[in-house]
């Protein structure tokens, strides 16, 4: 009787948060339409066919990791065509065409000059709060602080970092772009094996700035050059005209210029390490902050100690260079995601360590975007930035209308074949699956308004099949209690075994269900997987109302006298008395084998 | 009506086992005929699978179906045509399969939207399939993944034997669905795809409802009892053969709505796609359920030498005429007195069997004793 109010408490609650949040299931493609984004690649370079293809697949990927939206990609001659359903605002469209387009390329290379900010940013950036950095840093720096410096503008601590960013950010970069720290501490997590070294944590990064910058940057138009590089300045202004722009794949090898969200320029070495050696990425939280955890793969591991090894000694000649740009006599690496530096951070760590490297700090969003693309890999082609269009239904309202007063004309004949069947029982089955599919409907809704999940005429469809298919624990249950009293049992004597039995029988068969759901889910993309996804929902829905709807209300009929002593309104006979086992002398229906 | 009547009553008399050969012959049919279709002429994949040409122009004012309507007389029926909307205006976005001529879509296109067949030219391009082989790949993986998986939880909760039976039964049901597809060239959407899983799903849910009432009956195949394994799940279905119509008819009548009411009547092909596949698919997966798995399952527990002696000394007695005397004889004296039944049983028995009769008796001993003989018992009960 427990299971039975809560249940219904439960159904009751979730109808009223649907309704008065105003959630509604967010219908797919086919049915209302969505987004279109038109991938194309960037002038200038050539790719295969193939290249494409594997664009294509890394975005589908992407977009799969984003949820079950059962987007539509195709590759239509050398660009690629994504559509996604719903997207009415603009942050939502922006979003997904970061994720979409963006070549998700992640490099790693030496800092060789800091530059200040482009003339032309404005003083605003940096509005450092210094009561708040001595706060964050104090007691924590050990002796062995790496002389992480950290850029001017990055004076801004990640606890100012969301508010001030945020606003000042304007490149347009999407949601990876903006709103994070222009440099955010970078902290090396060496599992304690290099223990000599210690690595600079998080919230421990000191806040010494350069001594050659301008803190405050408000006269702009200084460029602060690093203090050990031996370039002259005209040579360097040289350089820095020349330099070309970071995230373009020809110039790997080449010093490139760079720039990090908040219009700090950096003069950047050769790649020094690829975004393919990160083995693993996921987004999590640590001291209230999200981070990037980002784990290197064990062959790039000499790659990544010969990077760290030349910036932490500062060296300025040599394969990589990687001048000191602090007192500490260290230099920094930059995390460079396709054009814009993401991070970046001082070592004094001999090595990367095993578990890699966190990046952060970052609202949940940006974490879990980020961590989607370095786990699904670069694209393997560059693409312009994409235009979005508002794509029409591909089926359009009539498609959705016909599917759904079919689906109400096919459960109105099975409540109709049930009550007729199973009278009373039919209507409690009627009712357990109304509380089921209340419950479906809450969970539509909201993950509809919340992950992306769309519903498609075929998942529209499918919900209605899973119903008529959902009949069946009922069904088996009412078989098993029809047949005990047909033989002469009472109601109230055999509804306990009956469900026993039955509900074996409905847990068997719904684990295999809900095995292959999480299979196929796991394992597949598009339609298939929202169609794992709306199986394996509805099987655990018609668990719960089998257990917590139908067991509670079929026992409390049978300690009832009314139902108890009327089997005819369970569409049961009286009995007709006893019959022998004696199936193997029984003579055959004559109309058996018309079974088949 | 008087099956019907019959079959609802609860006589369970009905003998499935004639219809059990018959079955095999039919399956065998529509299996060669459907795996003959896919190799010979293959599925009518539709454009989500294998791509197409796709056309950007100017709408004009032009509605989507006015350009349905002239796409439809080309073999466009499947096409998918959308509007693009921007701040520059209104597009649309078409896209056919490759049976299309192109040329001629042109003319149609350009004609309907007042573009000159240059602009409608001038966008056009080649598109890949949306469901790639990448996708077909990962799915065939979780397909094999899945059935693995399937086969060690029920083999786990049922038995072996029970476990083969369910995957070739599925894999019965699915081909049978596909070769219905393959014979009557009807296209194939993912939609369709994923129709196919729903039949799986329901098939093999369809088939464990049957195998666990034979794992329930099991106890009634004794060595001294009146039950030979075929016997036993000849009662089995007869005690799911109206929940199987019952959940098959429930199942049915929303897909007959769908395909009547939705596709014939209000004119969605789309729910048709589908719609004729679960259609098949349900009636194959209720009829396999007991035509296909329960004797494989049958099939492979009368090799076991237990079930092979009891099902032998049951024939014995049911042929012979002084034989069922014995053994009847023998019967009773083992229902009453088990270490005495066990010494008659084992007349018409082999070696084998007569140890499994010893063991019987056995663990009945406590019980025989005070108590009345426990085979009638379950009889009653059942």
């Amino acid at each position: 009787m427990k299971g039975l109010v809560a249940w219904l408490l439960f159904v009751v609650i979730g109808l009223g948060l649907t309704f008065s949040r105003g959630w509604k299931p967010l219908l797919g493609l086919d049915l209302q339409g969505g987004v279109s984004v038109t991938l194309q690649p960037r002038t200038g370079q050539t790719y295969t066919d193939s290249e494409i293809e594997g664009a294509k697949q890394v975005i589908a990927a992407r977009v799969n990791g984003l949820g079950v939206g059962e987007p539509d990609i195709v590759r239509s001659g050398k660009t690629v065509v994504v559509q996604l359903p719903g997207l009415k605002t603009v942050a939502d469209q922006k979003r997904a065409l970061a994720l979409i387009g963006q070549t998700g390329r992640l490099t790693f290379r030496p800092v060789v000059q800091q530059l200040g900010p482009t003339p032309t940013t404005k003083a605003g950036t940096t509005t450092t709060v210094p009561g708040k950095t001595g706060t964050t840093v104090a007691g924590k720096t050990g002796t062995t602080v790496a002389g992480t410096t950290t850029p001017p503008t990055s004076a801004a601590t990640p606890t100012t970092t969301a508010s001030t960013t945020g606003s000042t950010t304007k490149q347009g970069l999407g949601p990876l772009g903006g709103g994070r720290p222009a440099v955010a501490p970078v902290s090396f997590s060496g599992a304690g094996a290099a223990s000599a070294t210690t690595v600079a944590p998080t919230t421990a990064t000191p806040t010494t700035t350069p001594p050659a910058t301008t803190v405050a940057g408000a006269t702009s138009t200084t460029v602060a050059s690093a203090p050990s590089t031996t370039l002259s300045p005209a040579a360097q202004a040289k350089a820095i005209a020349k330099a070309p722009k970071c995230g373009v794949r020809k110039y790997d090898n080449t010093q490139v210029l760079c720039t990090d969200a908040t219009g700090n320029r950096y003069v950047l070495g050769p790649v020094a390490l690829e975004g393919t050696a990160v083995s693993s990425a996921d987004a999590s939280v640590q001291n209230g902050q999200w981070q990037v955890n980002v784990t290197i793969k064990g062959s790039k591991q000499g790659d990544a100690d010969n990077l760290y090894n030349a910036c932490a000694s500062g060296a300025t000649t040599g394969p990589i260079i990687c001048p000191a740009q602090s007192s500490g006599g260290s230099g920094l690496v930059a995390v460079v995601l396709d054009s814009t530096i993401i991070n970046t951070a001082g070592v004094q760590a001999r090595d990367l360590g095993t578990s890699g490297f966190r990046i952060s700090p970052f609202t949940h969003r940006e974490a879990s975007d980020l961590a989607l693309n370095l786990r699904y890999g670069a694209l393997p082609v560059d693409f312009k930035p994409a235009n979005v269009e508002r794509v029409s239904a591909t089926l359009g309202t009539s498609s959705l209308h016909a599917g759904l007063v079919a689906g109400m004309v096919g459960l109105a004949l099975v409540a109709l074949y049930v009550l007729i069947f199973y009278r009373i029982l039919g209507l409690v089955a009627i009712l357990s699956l109304a509380t089921g599919s209340a419950v479906l409907w809450t969970v539509i809704s909201y993950l509809g308004v919340h992950s992306g999940l769309a519903l498609t005429l075929s998942g529209i469809t499918g919900i209605i099949v899973s119903i008529g298919v959902a009949v069946d624990s009922n069904v088996v249950f009412y078989e098993h209690l029809r047949e005990d009293i047909a033989k002469g049992r009472t109601f109230r004597a055999t509804v306990n075994s009956s469900f026993d039995s039955a509900w074996h029988t409905i847990v068997i068969a719904d684990m295999v269900s809900l095995l292959g759901a999480a299979i196929l889910y796991f394992f597949t993309l598009g339609s298939v997987r929202g169609f794992a996804f709306y199986l394996g929902l509805s099987t655990i829905l018609d668990l719960a109302a089998s257990w917590f709807f139908m067991r509670p209300v079929v026992m409390w009929m049978a300690r009832k006298d009314v139902f108890a002593h009327h089997s005819p309104w369970l569409g049961v006979r009286p009995p007709r008395g006893e019959r022998g086992p004696l199936p193997a002398e029984s003579a055959p229906a004559p109309a058996g084998a018309e079974a088949s | 009506m008087n099956f019907f009547r019959k079959l609802y009553s609860f006589n369970d008399d009905i003998n499935f086992r004639r219809g059990w050969r018959v079955a095999y012959a039919v399956s065998a049919v529509f299996l060669l005929a459907g795996v003959f279709a896919l190799l010979t002429g293959g599925l009518k994949l539709g454009i989500d699978f294998k791509g197409g040409t796709s056309w950007q122009f100017p709408a004009n004012g032009t509605s989507v179906s006015a350009v349905r309507d002239v796409l439809k007389p080309l073999g466009g029926t499947d096409a998918t045509i959308q509007t693009l909307t921007t701040d520059k205006g209104t597009d649309i976005r078409v896209e056919v399969g490759t049976k299309v001529d192109t040329a001629k879509a042109e003319a149609a296109l350009s004609k309907v939207s007042h573009n000159s067949v240059d602009v409608v030219q001038s966008n056009r391009s080649q598109v890949g399939p949306s469901w790639g082989h990448d996708v077909s790949n990962k799915a065939i993986h979780a397909l094999i993944y899945f059935f693995i998986v399937i086969a060690a939880y029920i083999w786990w909760r049922l038995e072996w034997q029970m476990a083969v039976g369910a995957i070739i039964a599925v894999i019965h049901d699915v081909l049978i669905s596909v070769g219905v597809y393959a014979i009557f060239r009807i296209e194939v959407t993912p939609a369709t795809v994923v129709a196919f899983l729903t039949i799986l799903g329901y098939s093999l849910y369809d088939t464990i409802v049957v195998y666990d009432k034979m794992r329930d009956n099991q106890s009634k195949v004794t060595p001294n009892g009146n039950y030979t394994y075929t016997d036993m799940v000849n009662l089995s279905l007869n005690q799911t053969i109206v929940r199987s119509l019952n959940t098959t008819i429930s199942a049915l009548l929303p897909v007959m709505s769908i395909l009547v009411i939705g596709a014939w009547i209000m004119g969605a092909v789309t729910l048709e796609e589908f719609g004729l596949a679960l259609l098949v698919g349900l009636f194959v997966g209720a009829y396999s359920s007991i035509f296909i798995a329960a004797p494989i399952v049958v099939g492979l527990k009368e090799r076991e030498p237990r079930n092979k002696a009891i099902r032998e000394r049951l024939e014995a007695k049911r042929a012979g005429l002084a034989a069922p005397v014995v053994a009847g004889a023998a019967d009773a004296t083992g229902e009453g007195e088990p270490g005495e039944g066990s010494a008659g049983g084992a007349q018409p028995v082999s070696a084998g069997a007569r140890t499994a009769t010893t063991t019987t008796a056995r663990a009945d001993t406590p019980y025989s004793a005070n108590h009345p003989p426990r085979p009638r018992k379950k009889g009653k009960k059942r």
